[in-house]
């Protein structure tokens, strides 16, 4: 191969690739509403975006994989904690993650930004958005904890006595697991302090209260915080079965 | 000096390695912060100083290539700069710029988007510099009429480079509200600078360099360095898909991005040939060892670093774990470092003896700087690489959630600092090689 024709080569087989590569790119334009639902992308959630630039979230979080490595993936952070944990944690990230500024010496923790509450409901509407993009199924995240519990409850056999007991507990457990509860409540020492501690709570309160409250959270406290789950009766019964081991 | 005007490049990598010294600065802040999470918390955080860590390795690598582009570019034109004046303003426009984002941002004036924090009126001032200094390049070329081959790829790498930086201008303007929108255009710039144009750039250097210190023929080293941005481009352009995988975009782009990415090491490897093999080819050493260090350094590092860590973990089945971890940072570190960080120091080791005579770059003292920031990163990225092996195998195969494993993870992060120490003090004896004689007269 002389020199020249390296050259042609080089020049040929540039334009090529970028010729594929603007043609590959308009197609992706076109599919974006599509993957995004870009029908959602409200005023709100824009101003969310910028609330992420403004603060320069970036610079410690990755969203979708890209930042800084420092903070957690936030693409799926609003399924994975709900609206009512990230206003909390927002307006004071050391005192719901940590409890006091004493048990955060010395482990890493977001700083206050003393975000506005308008900032913060943005921020929320931007998470929840970015949440439905479709990403092919990333970041990684395990099968629905239930499912995994009676799954492998069913490789047992028949189930009866203590051993449906024991099931019961463990659906519950995997339930309390997959609805992120200790990202609000503490369970025996790990957890968040914006609602009560769950740790022997059925000993504190009436079974029927937790299973009221179960169901719906505003019905025993109108002011509640708590999300409704749409929890079923039978779901509802092994989180007490559960909570009960506590 | 033999060309006036090469006190243009003199002034340039001067600079370049004063922030080369502020980002090291700023990286070990943000080091201690790892491991002592505590430190200036609520004060100067670490998004603050990671912000300014990234910015001030674009700034020095971009300054560094406008002073071995003047330098290269006044060589092989074999006349001056065609307006040194403009060079020297637009050196000081640049610096000017920088200073007041790398300001900005400690009082959070800042656009939030990685690498490409700078406010709008920032960009615009950049844009302005770069388009200033590519027609000063430009016009020498057409002064000197030769248009050899090194300098058309430098060329088109320059503007490439000037091109390429456009989209990052269009979030000022309302284009990307949509996140997905945003992603897919940032890496028009930040993929298309590193992993396209920035190596043809790269690959001009090292070429000129091995005419340089080797004396092998211009024709059969030209040639090599057609074949091997070839591949670059070949690889790279359709490559970008390599980072399209997972934010919102059709599936064909995890096969097109797998199958060119993973040929992307090919032009580093062909790098590292070549330049070994021109070493092989001139049969005689040349005096300047620390050129020959850097340049084959370079080679070495720029192949371990962008190439094979780059490719460990470029296919999707393996990027779906380890995608936005450590390794990434491990990547980033080595593939910087080895491909354009060194690239420029081995243009200041050759420049500076060759323009000053036997009073520029001290060859003991670069030697040593060479070893102690080679043996620094090497520390860096490989306690890194096990950070991201830990996390991404507890956190997104087993679900473990990030702060839990992060927290059981100081270990990796002392050893990378202990790594970012020796490297700082290895800058430290560049700079001190950059200033002292090229040879002590007594001992």
């Amino acid at each position: 191969m002389t020199k020249n024709s390296a050259r042609n080569l080089f020049f040929i087989g540039t334009f090529a690739c970028m010729v594929i590569f603007f043609a590959l790119s308009i197609h992706t334009m076109s599919t974006i509403p599509e993957f995004t639902h870009s029908e959602n992308l409200t005023d709100d959630v824009v101003a969310g975006k910028k609330v992420w630039e403004k603060y320069d979230c970036i610079g410690c979080h990755t969203l979708i994989g890209e930042g800084s490595y420092y903070a957690p993936e936030l693409k799926d952070v609003y399924s994975r904690k709900g609206p009512a944990f990230l206003r909390a944690f927002l307006k004071d990230p050391v005192k719901i993650w940590y409890g006091t500024a004493e048990a955060a010496a010395g482990w890493r923790k977001m700083p206050n930004f003393h975000l506005p509450e308008e900032e913060i409901d943005h921020l929320i509407a931007f998470f929840e958005w970015g949440d439905k993009i479709d990403t092919h199924n990333w970041p990684p995240r395990p099968q629905k904890g239930v499912a995994q519990a009676t799954g492998s409850a069913a490789t047992v056999g028949a189930i009866t006595g203590e051993a449906a007991m024991d099931l019961q507990v463990q659906q519950g457990e995997a339930l309390v697991q997959e609805k992120a509860c200790t990202a609000c409540h503490k369970i025996k020492g790990t957890g968040a302090p914006v609602g009560p501690d769950l740790t022997g709570v059925t000993k504190r309160l009436d079974v029927e209260i937790v299973r009221k409250r179960l169901r719906d959270p505003k019905s025993v406290n109108p002011d509640s915080i708590m999300p409704n789950f749409g929890f079923s009766d039978a779901e509802i019964e092994v989180i007490i079965a559960y909570l009960k081991t506590l | 000096m033999k060309y006036q005007s090469h006190s243009v490049a003199y002034n340039h990598f001067v600079v370049a390695l004063l922030l080369f010294a502020l980002q090291v600065i700023a990286g070990l802040f943000i080091g201690v912060q790892y491991v002592f999470p505590d430190f200036f918390y609520q004060i100067i955080d670490f998004n603050v100083m990671r912000t300014i860590h990234i910015n001030l390795l674009i700034v020095w690598i971009l300054i560094g290539f406008m002073g071995a582009s003047y330098y290269l570019v006044v060589e092989e034109s074999e006349t001056e700069v065609w307006s040194p004046g403009l060079a020297n303003i637009h050196l000081v426009g640049f610096v000017i710029g920088g200073v007041a984002a790398i300001v900005g941002y400690l009082f959070g004036w800042t656009d939030g988007r990685e690498f490409l924090e700078q406010p709008f009126i920032i960009k615009l001032a950049i844009t302005v510099v770069v388009l200033a200094f590519v027609l000063n390049i430009i016009m020498t070329i057409i002064k000197g009429g030769r248009w050899t081959s090194v300098q058309i790829v430098l060329v088109m790498g320059l503007v490439g480079a000037a091109l390429f930086f456009l989209p990052a201008l269009g979030n000022h303007v309302g284009l990307y509200d949509n996140l997905s929108v945003d992603k897919f255009f940032w890496w028009w710039t930040v993929h298309l600078w590193v992993e396209g144009v920035w190596e043809l750039i790269m690959g001009a250097m090292l070429s000129f360099l091995l005419l340089k210190l080797t004396g092998v023929d211009r024709e059969v080293l030209e040639k090599w360095l057609y074949v091997i941005v070839g591949i670059t481009f070949f690889s790279g352009i359709l490559g970008t898909g390599h980072h399209y995988y997972w934010e919102g975009y059709p599936s064909y782009w995890l096969w097109i991005g797998g199958i060119f990415s993973a040929s992307e090491p090919f032009a580093f490897l062909g790098m590292t040939i070549y330049a070994f093999t021109m070493m092989e080819l001139a049969g005689r050493t040349h005096p300047n060892r620390v050129a020959i260090y850097m340049t084959l350094g370079c080679a070495i590092f720029a192949f371990l670093g962008a190439g094979v860590w780059g490719v460990m973990h470029t296919l999707p089945m393996i990027n779906k774990y380890t995608h936005g971890t450590q390794i990434t940072a491990s990547h980033g570190h080595l593939a910087f470092f080895g491909a354009y960080a060194m690239i420029n120091i081995a243009m200041m080791a050759y420049a500076i003896p060759a323009m000053k005579g036997s009073d520029g770059f001290n060859k003991r003292t670069g030697l040593t700087a060479f070893w102690l920031m080679v043996i620094g990163m090497s520390d860096m990225t490989l306690a890194l690489f096990g950070a991201g092996v830990v996390q991404a195998f507890m956190e997104r195969y087993n679900h473990v959630p990030f702060l839990d494993v992060q927290n059981q993870m100081g270990l990796f992060y002392a050893v990378r600092l202990a790594g970012g120490v020796v490297f700082a003090v290895g800058v430290f004896y560049l700079i001190k090689a950059f200033f002292e004689p090229g040879e002590k007269r007594s001992a």
